[in-house]
């Protein structure tokens, strides 16, 4: 069994490498494939050398790393808390940054500005969440869970009353909220690629003692896993990661909730081949979401958030359905 | 939470639907909003039957002593015809004329406050498209006297502007106010008309690249002062693709405060690359509204881009 798995990678790269292919070429300006060949040679006329080199590079790689990112965290989220409805938002990571890009938007910081800005408070957020959440040297999962999900609450509402406050800018409180790779440039790349990069990489490390995890505390502790450590560093390395997707793309939901899901579904649960497909999985899952976003009303854009959501959402109904998941299949 | 999901549903909504729905519904040039026959500025005898925007025969008895105005351009109307003294009530948006930042308060953005507005005892309420019709019914079933009012072209405006000067008899400044904008667009266009139309991008907001596309005033103010909306075909506001930007490489990028800081703008990748930003081209509405606002300032903002356009022809 685990060899068929493992034999699934190599298409899912192959799948994963024609759609960056397709996503370089397409958008509201066309160019073929051999062109892209003539561009990164150093040729092609100058307009397409700019939209691809400076514009459409940085936002396909972010677009890979951004859902590669939230799917792995997404996953060891669900495992750590042992909950399907899990997601790298449950415990408010983004609620803080839409709270920081609203208050960025406000004080118009603009564009970076507002990236920042949303990145520290996502961090404050979840800082919040965990000394809330800590119980002496312990830090139990349900109570994680509570106060994510009131800090949430919280966040949202301070946001509506800012927005009340500051009519101007409700649309662009909005729109960032709704999430897009649109404004992405190689300074967003600079920065989050490292971090997403090493923070998967770190998690990963983890894997096999989140499948000891999954089945319970106490188990996992007879099998000599320091639960507690892998608690920490599975949270504040998945926080970091999240903050830092959300901090450049805004809130693109449903990535980190499904790709694991459907994952799982094609590779079974055992997270060392789990956690690298739902990497691959969220990448084109998020490529091919803002090639649509990009394409489908060109030249107008559509928010990406927008697309996962009515995209993923029924598709995601569709496998439930079909496959009927049970919880044990976590 | 629950509540915050549906509030932002609602907002995308509303963003999105005018986006969607404008095609099916052209902007009515022209509209009369007056009875046929031919203009005749006088005195109004009261009462006064008008046909509002929402076809609906509204009785004015007599002169509006008590006017509301829900729509911040109306209120720049009415303050524009010196009935400004009669209004007793503005929206939280209001903000020009100054004086009526003093005025009290009776909407915000959730709509008009029903018991803020019976406190003022209006005898007449300038609703526009933005109120909606619900709150429109509510205020009637109140007992009052709503007149809608709903203007997406300058051509509105103008009509906006006869109806409210019928309404509240001042039928006279109306007109002078209508003749000075008519003029200032014959003359922007006696002087801009020659030249050759230049491609100008609106930039409504730089986190997203929002633009304005057609059925807007600034795709209209664009046209009028010699240039082409570079989103001119693509309805109300959308969000525009920076790749497309930069095939076209607009010679002019036009923005307002509202879009963020010039010089944070003009690093965005995408937009740094334009001819406009190369070549200095970047040019800043000094107020927004003038160029969003159904009111007699409208034409203010059409001379602002008419010089950033074609500043050849204002030396």
């Amino acid at each position: 069994m685990k060899l068929t798995n493992r034999s699934l990678l190599v298409p899912s790269l192959m799948l994963l490498f024609l759609s960056v292919a397709v996503s370089l070429s397409s958008g509201a300006v066309s160019i073929p494939l051999k062109e892209i060949v003539t561009i990164i040679g150093g040729g092609g006329s100058e307009t397409n050398r700019i939209i691809l080199l400076s514009l459409r590079l940085p936002r396909v790689l972010e677009a890979a790393m951004v859902g590669a990112g939230l799917s792995v965290v997404g996953t060891f989220f669900q495992g750590l808390l042992r909950n399907p409805m899990a997601d790298p938002y449950v415990l408010g990571v983004s609620s803080g940054a839409a709270f920081g890009a609203t208050i960025a938007i406000i004080l118009g910081l603009g564009v970076l500005g507002v990236g920042f800005t949303a990145f520290f408070f996502a961090l404050l957020t979840i800082s919040i969440v965990y000394i809330i959440a800590k119980n002496g040297p312990k830090v139990t999962m349900s109570s994680m869970l509570l106060a994510g999900i009131a800090i949430s609450a919280f966040m949202y509402s301070v946001i509506s009353l800012l927005m009340l406050f500051n009519h101007n800018e409700l649309s662009r409180i909005v729109f960032w909220t709704m999430g897009s790779f649109s404004l992405t440039g190689w300074n967003d790349v600079f920065f989050s690629a490292p971090l997403i990069t090493a923070g998967c990489l770190i998690m990963y490390l983890f894997a096999r003692d989140m499948n000891a995890i999954i089945t319970g505390d106490e188990i996992a502790e007879h099998l000599g896993v320091n639960t507690e450590l892998v608690k920490r560093v599975v949270l504040s390395v998945g926080s970091l990661i999240t903050a830092a997707s959300v901090s450049i793309g805004g809130i693109i939901g449903f990535v980190g909730l499904i790709v694991p899901h459907i994952a799982r579904l094609l590779v079974g649960p055992d997270n060392r081949i789990l956690v690298p497909f739902s990497a691959v999985f969220g990448a084109i899952f998020l490529v091919v979401t803002d090639t649509l976003a990009r394409t489908l009303l060109a030249p107008a854009e559509i928010p990406a958030g927008i697309i996962t959501a009515t995209c993923g959402g029924p598709f995601f109904l569709y496998l439930l359905v079909k496959t009927k998941i049970k919880n044990e299949g976590m | 939470m629950k509540q915050n999901k549906a509030l932002f549903f609602l907002l995308i909504l509303l963003l999105v639907l005018p986006v969607c729905a404008c095609s099916d519904h052209p902007p009515k040039q022209n509209r009369e909003s007056t009875p046929a026959g031919p203009v005749v500025i006088g005195k109004t005898v009261y009462p006064l039957k008008v046909r509002d925007f929402m076809e609906r025969e509204v009785t004015i008895e007599k002169l509006p002593q008590r006017i509301v105005s829900l729509s911040p351009s109306t209120t720049e109307t009415l303050f524009a015809l010196q009935a400004g003294s009669r209004v007793v009530g503005v929206t939280n948006y209001d903000d020009y004329p100054p004086e009526v930042l003093d005025l009290p308060k009776v909407g915000n953005f959730k709509g008009p406050n029903i018991e803020a507005i019976v406190q003022q005892k209006p005898d007449l309420i300038f609703a526009s498209d933005k109120t909606g019709k619900e709150q429109i019914e509510v205020l009637e079933k109140a007992g009052f006297t709503v007149v809608m009012l709903q203007a997406r072209n300058i051509a509105q405006t103008m009509d906006s502007i006869r109806t409210i000067g019928q309404i509240t008899d001042s039928q006279e400044q109306a007109h002078t106010i209508i003749q000075d904008m008519n003029n200032k667009i014959s003359d922007i266009a006696a002087k801009t008309g020659s030249l050759p139309r230049i491609k100008t991008y609106y930039l409504v907001y730089a986190s997203g690249n929002y633009t304005a596309g057609s059925d807007t005033f600034i795709d209209e103010l664009i046209t009028l002062s010699g240039g082409e909306n570079v989103a001119g075909d693509m309805t109300g506001w959308v969000k525009f693709s920076l790749e497309k930007l930069v095939e076209i490489n607009p010679p002019v990028i036009i923005t307002s405060p509202h879009a963020g800081d010039l010089k944070s703008i003009v690093t965005l990748p995408g937009i740094k690359e334009t001819k406009a930003v190369k070549e200095g081209n970047i040019h800043m509405i000094s107020n927004e509204n003038i160029v969003t606002r159904s009111s007699p300032r409208i034409v203010l903002g059409l001379e602002e881009m008419a010089r950033y356009l074609h500043p050849e022809a204002f030396e």
